[in-house]
């Protein structure tokens, strides 16, 4: 297939059927909605382009900058277009939280400003919310500013009414449920209309809500839904809450599963749809249909999915590691330390391996003589990887207050090291008074 | 109930009526123990007066040690300041200073009042705008001064002969006016603490009288909640102090100050239910729950929702000493994205914390006489208690949360509607809350109201003789035994002497 223009792949995605045994539905085939395939990597896609095309000439013409309250998917989406036509936009956003997303925004080219939030909801009288610092300044300048304002703008909703709702019903003919994350709620509310109007009057939709204090990327709770200019509470006939860990597990059910390597928001789509069926399959004597949207695709979101199941990554502890040492802090230390006390006479008969484990920082500013400097998470890695110390010469191992070396030398001793912790650390050092240097 | 088990939002209408949405308050376990006593309760009201204030004390115990605990884990030292402002009563000082923390002071008569509950001066520190009484006394007492401007260091340069014994004046300085760092914002103003850009004119001064100042390091303060400014403030307030200490002074303490809140909604899905509600009578979906259908900060406009709640957020994730430990372990870009804790304890640093509302958490409650209830002029539903505004009242925070009603008799009608709780100042409305609760029945003459988790800010902040009024009795309350609760006067609680068995 051949195309003049990348913006002509928008949309036109395809449906890709779930295999009945990762989802265990009996009576529903359920679809993705396989938003993740637009060009820019999201259903965003549709509405950065939808909202802007008709103006696109104008915007360029008159030298306008394209400004928007998005530092994710709508910003990417937003950022390609704007690139493409020599138009510069400017992105105004509360603090960001999915850092992979905003890079690669930035990396095209944005113009990122992270706000903070006086108050901890999305507040239109706060001066420092984005939509309405945005709103000032193209109040200020309207020739010269351009806000295509998707948690407002009526054609973010219809887009999807023309393209995403009609898709779905010229693939599927007969929905009878339809599952989305709650954002600006453009998706749900076109696309659902579309459905009712064309296929299934009696079309269940549902929006799927984070639970409150949570964070799923592009969900919002039902509670901060309120304030999206576009959203219909009565066009839904019921929400689902679900919690952003579990629209992990979910999202990893897809990817192994389902071979969707979809991100967190889709998992959490996918996790509403299923939790929501699941109580509704057995009762039916029909086969159903229902879709939801697989809006994105899970490459930027590591940090983010490493934060809520680091066992993904393969972080667990190597048995007989240091980091998988147990060491009973209320025990006798005894064995583990050298007492302030005594500890010069000992260091001038023993001659140990002084090792500081306090940041680099902290070593140059102040440290026992003849210490060496190896911070902690480097001295854990070096000693979990190898034996990077000799035998046959004691160390002495110096932290702040001589917690953390204590546990150290207890397990080097398991290894048939000569290790002790300065009992009390640098701190007992310095109030007894013992000489301390400065490296400069 | 956990998250999985509230997925369904068809379940969450099993368990929250819509129709009379609840926001019950966290309650200690000990505090409902007592509500429980209810003849206590009516004995303690009937013969003190209302309205009436029951601080427990003891509870300060837990707080602290939530924020000791994260102070343990990453081996810091350093003080944990209790603050005499969100709260006057003496019992919660004494109690404080049987502890290891210190006392944050705001005013000369706060100072006078540490110095009796038995705080030494070396576990004190004043803050605040300070008048020529209050920075006398100050010096005198040789307390920790956190210094809010340079025309008091050169005051204080100049009255530290007044140190006793030819002690140096200790001092922090507390600075405001970060630079955001990564983050823009727009910049909000404060009275309080000295521009960072004037701090070199600062570490200039303290150098040339460092034979009359001790210097102890610098400090900073924000409002509960702005968590995301304060890791950008500790890195700035960390390069000035590692500046000093290359320029010759001897700073040693780095104080990152309080703003950490309180959890006073027991159940999140009551209160998002609430907050929901309250938008869609906004709206106009629904009667309003709000006097005078104020919206409490919202309004429709066009048929959308726009404005701001005027009250806190009544539900976090998490506690107050979570937030804490997430600044301090929140890396730092300046220094290696080595974390604050990490930076303090290395470098054998004191970090200071002033978290006022948070360690008084649970600490207090406040009970009042239903003195009748009537219809307003447009027929809602009042209960009208023998109290004013200005007995349950703060600056910031509308006590969102419903009162625990203690009925006196047991035939009582059922309440249909929601309820609004009035006070009794001579004045078309004297709201305590101006939001609608729905108890199961009507509150009736002689029964009990009491508001839960009004130690910070709320029992005593604002509270005036408003028309010749009384102002609030306290009575610290202890539990000897779970169930057998003390009472003393809050004056004439002695916890020493509870401890030495002079007052069994």
């Amino acid at each position: 297939m051949k195309y003049e223009h990348i913006t002509e792949l928008i949309g036109n995605t395809p449906l890709l059927k779930i295999p009945a045994h990762v989802h265990g539905l009996k009576n529903i085939d359920l679809y993705a909605k396989m938003e993740m395939m637009n060009p820019f990597g999201s259903v965003k896609d549709r509405i950065a382009w939808g909202i802007i095309k008709d103006d696109i000439e104008e915007i360029q013409a008159k030298g306008k900058t394209i400004y928007e309250n998005s530092s994710g998917n709508t910003a990417k989406a937003l950022q390609v277009i704007a690139n493409m036509h020599g138009v510069k936009t400017r992105l105004i956003t509360y603090l960001a939280k999915v850092d992979g997303v905003k890079d690669i925004v930035r990396m095209l080219g944005a113009d990122i400003e992270e706000v903070l939030g006086g108050s901890e909801c999305f507040d239109p009288n706060d001066p420092n919310d984005p939509q309405f610092l945005i709103a000032k300044m193209v109040k200020d300048n309207p020739e010269k500013n351009y806000f295509p304002s998707q948690f407002t703008n009526p054609k973010n909703p219809d887009v999807h009414y023309r393209t995403t709702g009609k898709e779905i019903v010229d693939d599927l003919q007969q929905v009878d449920f339809f599952f989305g994350g709650l954002g600006t709620s453009g998706s749900t509310l076109g696309a659902a209309r579309r459905i009712r109007d064309e296929g299934n009057p009696n079309l269940v939709s549902v929006g799927v809500c984070a639970s409150k204090n949570d964070f799923i990327p592009g969900i919002r709770s039902l509670d901060q839904m309120w304030e999206s200019g576009l959203f219909v509470k009565e066009n839904y006939n019921d929400f689902v809450y679900v919690d952003s860990g579990e629209s992990v597990d979910a999202m990893m059910d897809l990817i192994r599963g389902a071979g969707l390597l979809c991100g967190p928001t889709s998992g959490a789509s996918y996790l509403g749809a299923v939790r929501y069926l699941a109580k509704i399959d057995p009762q039916l004597d029909g086969r159903k249909n229902a879709v939801f949207i697989a809006c994105d695709r899970v490459e930027w979101y590591t940090d983010y999915i490493r934060e809520r199941r680091p066992q993904l990554f393969g972080l667990q502890m190597k048995a007989g590691s240091l980091r998988a040492f147990e060491f009973d802090p209320s025990g006798s230390k005894e064995r583990f330390t050298v007492k302030v006390d005594k500890a010069q006479a000992w260091i001038a008969d023993e001659k140990p391996i002084i090792i500081d484990v306090r940041g680099n920082l902290a070593y140059k500013m102040t440290t026992i003589p003849e210490a060496i400097n190896i911070p902690w998470e480097l001295f854990e890695t070096m000693i979990d990887a190898a034996d990077p110390f000799p035998k046959d010469r004691p160390l002495l191992l110096v932290c702040p207050v001589g917690e953390k070396t204590v546990r150290y030398a207890a397990y080097l001793q398991t290894r048939g090291y000569r290790a002790f912790s300065l009992d009390g650390g640098i701190l007992e050092w310095r109030n007894s008074s013992c000489k301390l240097v400065k490296l400069s | 109930m956990s998250k999985v088990d509230q997925c369904l939002a068809d379940d969450l209408q099993m368990t929250v009526d819509r129709a009379r949405p609840k926001v019950e308050a966290a309650m200690h376990p000990a505090v409902r123990r007592f509500l429980q006593n209810e003849k206590l309760v009516f004995s303690l009201v009937d013969g003190l007066g209302s309205p009436l204030n029951v601080i427990f004390p003891q509870h300060i115990n837990e707080t602290i040690g939530r924020f000791e605990q994260v102070y343990r884990e990453r081996q810091l030292q350093g003080t944990i300041f209790y603050t005499s402002k969100p709260n006057k009563s003496l019992a919660l000082k004494r109690h404080a200073s049987t502890t290891n923390v210190g006392l944050d002071v705001s005013s000369a008569g706060e100072l006078k009042s540490a110095l009796a509950s038995g705080f030494h001066p070396a576990r004190i520190e004043a803050t605040g705008p300070k008048n020529i009484d209050y920075l006398t006394l100050a010096i005198q007492q040789n307390v920790l001064i956190n210094v809010d401007n340079i025309t008091e260091l050169k005051q204080i340069a100049q009255m530290s002969k007044y140190s006793p014994r030819a002690m140096k004046p200790r001092v922090l300085v507390r600075l405001d006016g970060f630079e955001p760092g990564r983050v823009k914002f727009t910049a909000q103003d404060s009275a309080f603490g000295t521009p960072v850009k004037d701090a070199p004119a600062i570490i200039d001064f303290l150098l040339q009288h460092r034979d009359t100042i001790d210097f102890h390091g610098f400090s900073f303060h924000f409002n509960a909640g702005d968590y995301i400014r304060r890791p950008p403030a500790i890195e700035t307030c960390l390069q000035l102090t590692f500046r000093c200490l290359e320029l010759g002074l001897n700073p040693r303490a780095i104080d990152i100050g309080g703003g950490y809140r309180i959890r006073y909604a027991a159940d999140q899905d009551q209160w998002n239910t609430y907050i929901e509600e309250l938008k869609s009578s906004v709206l106009g979906n629904r009667e309003s729950l709000t006097w005078n259908d104020s919206g409490l900060g919202y309004y429709r406009e066009d048929g959308v929702l726009k404005g701001a709640p005027n009250f806190m957020e009544h539900y976090h994730k998490n506690d107050g000493h979570e937030d804490f430990a997430s600044v301090i372990d929140s890396p730092l870009p300046a220094f290696d994205g080595y974390s604050t804790a990490r930076i303090v304890s290395d470098n054998m640093f004191e970090l200071h914390i002033e978290p006022g509302r948070a360690l008084l958490d649970q600490c207090g409650i406040t009970l009042a006489h239903v003195n009748f209830e009537k219809s307003s002029i447009l027929g809602q539903q009042l209960s009208v208690l023998d109290m004013n505004r200005t007995n349950l009242n703060s600056t910031q925070l509308k006590l969102m949360t419903d009162p625990v009603v203690i009925y006196r008799k047991t035939d009582r009608a059922a309440a249909e509607r929601g309820v609004m709780y009035v006070g009794s100042l001579c004045l078309t409305h004297d709201m305590i809350q101006y939001h609608k609760t729905f108890p199961d029945f009507v509150p009736q003459t002689g029964d009990v109201v009491a508001f839960i988790n009004t130690a910070a800010y709320q029992m005593d902040f604002a509270e005036t003789h408003v028309l010749e009024q009384s102002i609030a009795k306290k009575v610290a309350v202890i539990e000897p035994e779970e169930g057998v609760f003390r009472w003393f006067l809050d004056e004439l609680y002695n916890p020493l002497a509870i401890a030495e068995g002079v007052k069994p």
